[in-house]
């Protein structure tokens, strides 16, 4: 229930400044809440993954029409994490087994630890995209290899570990 | 261990990768920042995941049990690096339920099913936990592999690992005591508690006679001798025991309820050859299916868990070439013997047998276990005219059994099996018994 409420929310959100013309956003969102209710009832773990690459997708199209930063970036980050995290801790206490008594409130603060790590992690990023400086070829060139760099290091991460 | 990816671990890689990549592409730090924690969890999780060891040892208490008894499944753990918390799924039996599970300190462990969860070695060095397995039905169980599970502090990685075991262990059938056992017709020379109906040296008296030459004068009836000019003696009845062969009927396996069935001629074969054993008698066995076995009559404890052990013996397998019971060799079926046959009267090789042992001479009981209760009813005119016919036939086997003199009852299972036993009686009492 968590995890649909929060997406219902986080579709809604992107689409509260919009005009009434921009359909296209609206049934992005509207599929990313089916795709999770659907996760939901199913009990199918990968669902979950198309249904918030679905909300960000809205969320993305929603910035386009948007001239400012938005500022509430970071909380729609952390709640945007708080669904996946709640939605992923459910199916698996449906699909393994109840955990042991207590484990559900050590869940509930585990979670409420890495929502608020992600608004200020969100936050951190917004803050120094903001700063000021005089944009040139060299920052863009700085941001495209920092990105990469983390890209890489991830995929390396997966394919040795994974 | 195995290690696997779980589907949060692909879900955060590819947020990150929409989000860094997506944010770059359309100059929008927004998406940067929604992918950033996801971006940094993973990064983290990676970074600091491991590969799992797991060392681990499981073994019984014991291998033999009766029903509703318990056994002490004992499973030693340990994690390499310690800390994770592991569960369990036992490939338990059917008929067979984990009622506890406890840690060696005494500590309970969450049970759901066939799983115990939540179970958390110290370390290296490995932990006990201690699982009660709760004997529900009799049988020759097996446990053949053990899964372990567990999963890193960060959900990205599941662990995951079989263990085969070669666990085995018997659950024998509770058994309800027979107060009062059948008693056949002949016995043997061997000594036991049953009173013979010959006369010879014995306990129980049996008749008075003039003594002959050659009588022992310790039987002199001194009473009786003084009232007349003769002098008499006392004939006594010697104690016997006798052979009695249990023929479990186990060709109807493959039908419909047949688990009730032969649960039911299973309990009833335990419980006679308890009784008959304690009565000193020879009990023997034949386990009427495929394939074909039995047990030549022995006497003692060791022979009861025969019997039990043969009871259990596997599942049947169809044979190309049916013997009958004439595959059963002379010793198995000691001339003289009681033969108890426990059936459904379902399968035609059965009431063969029957006849074929009746016609032999056999002492012959029938003990007959309905199965019209695992029938469906019948819904088209049709159906109720075959189960018609379906039930005479049954009726009609009975009757050929009973005009043969064997002895046939139908055991109501709601009712105890001692009143089988007291209409066998019954109708050995009032029926003659017919040469053949």
């Amino acid at each position: 229930m968590v995890a649909v409420g929060l997406a219902v929310g986080l579709s809604s959100y992107p689409v509260a400044d919009l005009d009434a013309t921009n359909q296209l956003v609206r049934l992005i969102g509207v599929a990313g809440v089916v795709l999770m209710v659907a996760a939901m009832v199913i009990g199918v773990p990968w669902l979950v993954g198309w249904a918030t690459v679905t909300l960000v997708t809205e969320y993305a199209f929603s910035l386009l029409a948007r001239p400012s930063v938005d500022v509430w970036a970071s909380l729609y980050a952390a709640a945007l994490f708080l669904m996946v995290e709640s939605a992923y801790a459910t199916l698996e206490r449906r699909a393994r087994i109840a955990g042991p008594s207590g484990e559900v409130g050590r869940e509930m603060s585990r979670l409420l630890v890495v929502g608020s790590a992600a608004v200020a992690v969100a936050a951190l990023v917004l803050a120094l995209a903001s700063i000021p400086v005089a944009y040139g070829l060299l920052v863009q060139v700085a941001g495209v290899g920092a990105a990469a760099a983390v890209l890489t290091t991830l995929i390396l991460l997966v394919r040795q570990r994974a | 261990m195995i290690r696997t990816a779980t589907p949060r671990l692909r879900t955060f890689a590819v947020l990150a990768v929409v989000g860094l990549v997506g944010g770059l592409a359309a100059g929008r730090p927004e998406l940067a920042a929604v992918a950033a924690p996801f971006a940094i969890l993973l990064g983290v999780g990676l970074a600091v995941s491991h590969d799992l060891d797991v060392t681990i040892d499981v073994r019984l208490d014991r291998d033999r049990a009766i029903e509703g008894e318990k056994i002490l499944l004992v499973i030693s753990a340990g994690t390499n690096p310690p800390g994770f918390r592991l569960d369990f799924e036992v490939d338990l039996p059917g008929g067979v339920l984990i009622s506890e599970a406890v840690t060696e300190g005494g500590q309970a462990v969450e049970v759901l099913e066939r799983m115990v969860v939540a179970f958390k070695p110290g370390g290296a060095v490995p932990n006990l936990v201690k699982l009660q397995l709760l004997c529900k039905r009799w049988g020759a169980h097996h446990i053949g592999f053990l899964r372990i599970r567990s999963r890193d502090v960060w959900g990205l990685f599941n662990y995951y690992l079989e263990v085969p075991l070669d666990l085995s262990f018997k659950v024998f059938p509770e058994t309800a005591a027979l107060r009062r056992l059948l008693r056949p017709i002949e016995t043997r020379v061997g000594f036991g508690d049953l009173v013979s109906r010959q006369k010879g040296e014995g306990l129980e008296f049996a008749d008075l006679r003039p003594m002959v030459i050659g009588d022992d004068p310790r039987q002199i009836n001194w009473r009786v001798t003084a009232r007349g000019r003769e002098v008499w003696v006392n004939d006594r009845h010697p104690e016997r025991n006798s052979d009695v062969v249990l023929l479990v009927d186990t060709l109807s396996e493959p039908r419909r309820g047949v688990e009730v069935m032969l649960d039911l001629a299973v309990r009833a074969a335990a419980g006679l050859a308890a009784g008959h054993l304690r009565r000193n008698d020879r009990v023997g066995l034949i386990s009427f299916g495929e394939p074909l076995r039995w047990l030549r009559p022995a006497m003692g404890d060791v022979q009861r868990y025969r019997i039990l052990d043969t009871l259990m013996e596997g599942r049947s397998r169809r044979q190309m070439y049916w013997r009958g019971v004439s595959a059963v060799p002379r010793r198995a079926l000691p001339a003289k013997a009681l033969i108890v046959g426990l059936s459904p009267l379902l399968d035609e090789r059965a009431v063969v047998a029957f006849a074929d042992l009746r016609g032999r001479g056999f002492d012959l009981v029938v003990v007959e276990i309905p199965a019209e209760p695992f029938v469906d009813e019948p819904t088209t005119l049709e159906e109720d005219l075959a189960r018609r016919i379906w039930e005479l036939q049954r009726a009609a086997t009975r009757n050929r059994f009973v005009r043969h003199g064997i002895a046939t009852v139908r055991w109501d299972p709601t009712e105890p099996f001692q009143r089988a036993l007291a209409e066998v009686e019954a109708f050995r009492r009032n029926v003659t018994r017919v040469l053949v």
